[in-house]
């Protein structure tokens, strides 16, 4: 142990965590006053009788508690069973979603904004004359 | 039942073998366990609190814990020491909530059941309750470093060894936190309680 300040010397001896050699100090007033410190404080500190006496309800209580966790924990585990399976199933079937509405998205926008613009409201409205000038719209109404 | 030195269990009554019975599917066996040590739970927390329902509580928390994670206590011999620090965790958890909404200690429940009991003389009782809160803030003050290992020897009377282990700080930091600890609480004391404050 490193070297003792002055000042502990008395919280090992009230402790009796001192070494032999400093039994001796214990009569040193210096010491003895803060000894009595230590003392009138480790007083303060101590729990009421009542608080350190078993309870013999306390392990009822804990029994009512210990069981209601229990019946929560086996109403729970079958959902919890259930989630835990189809957690990947879901997530990959977003995933998927997600891909593919990404990609048909990509490949069709060209076209398909094109399409409206000739195709408008629904109604064909496209002559031969603009499929001359679109071949885009020639191939994708086939040869008018 | 016999109790082995250095405050622990003996032969087929150690929390070893208890702990060991219990995971081998004896229920018993932990509320053995559980009528061991909820005294020492409840007074540590109390120490922390100072506040029998909010102590009550911590204790009951404490083992209901410990009942549903025993799975992952490694070494059984360390049982005593793990049950002690989920302890002293809530405890400090309940500190920290308190210290959060602005309370200095010693709830509502705590003034009830201190009406009930002694001295009966009003004006005491008042002085009585008024201490135990000064004292709570005290503690509360202190940083959780020193409050620790001090409650651990002033309340459960462990060794530093003891408090060392648990904690797993070396034995001569266990020995200047508790020191300080007592340094620090002495000068509130003297703060709090006025002139010759730290006078029983």
């Amino acid at each position: 142990m490193k070297r003792l300040r002055e000042d502990s010397i008395a919280s090992l001896l009230a402790d009796g965590e001192a070494p032999p050699g400093l039994e001796l100090r214990r009569a040193e007033p210096a010491v003895q006053a803060e000894l009595a410190g230590i003392r009138r404080l480790s007083r303060r500190l101590q729990v009421p009788e009542d608080v350190a006496r078993p309870d013999p309800l306390f392990l009822a209580r804990f029994r009512v508690r210990r069981d209601a966790l229990r019946s929560a924990a086996l109403s729970e585990q079958p959902w919890r069973r259930m989630a835990i399976r189809l957690l990947p199933l879901a997530a990959s079937a977003l995933l998927g979603a997600a891909l593919a509405v990404w990609a048909s998205g990509d490949r069709t926008s060209a076209l398909g904004e094109l399409e409206m613009s000739y195709l408008g409201t629904g109604v064909a409205d496209v002559t031969l004359a603009s499929t001359i000038d679109e071949p885009v719209l020639r191939i994708a109404l086939g040869e008018l | 039942m016999e109790r082995a030195v250095g405050g622990g269990w003996a032969g087929e009554d150690s929390d070893e073998a208890l702990v060991t019975r219990f995971r081998d599917g004896e229920e018993a066996a932990f509320e053995t366990l559980v009528r061991r040590y909820e005294a020492p739970l409840r007074k540590l927390a109390f120490g922390y609190l100072r506040d029998r329902m909010l102590a009550e509580d911590v204790a009951q928390e404490s083992l209901l814990l410990a009942y549903q994670r025993i799975g992952s206590l490694g070494r059984v011999e360390a049982f005593r020491s793990w049950l002690y620090r989920i302890a002293i965790n809530r405890a400090h958890d309940h500190l920290r909530r308190r210290a959060r909404k602005g309370e200095v200690g010693g709830e509502e429940g705590e003034a009830r059941i201190r009406q009930l009991e002694e001295p009966v003389d009003a004006v005491a009782r008042l002085v009585n309750r008024d201490l135990g809160r000064r004292l709570a803030s005290a503690l509360a003050e202190l940083p959780e470093r020193y409050r620790r290992p001090l409650l651990l020897k002033e309340i459960e009377g462990m060794t530093y060894a003891e408090i060392a282990e648990l904690l797993g700080w070396p034995m001569g930091t266990v020995q200047i936190r508790i020191h300080r600890a007592r340094l620090r609480l002495r000068e509130r004391a003297a703060a709090l309680f006025g002139p010759g404050g730290d006078e029983p």
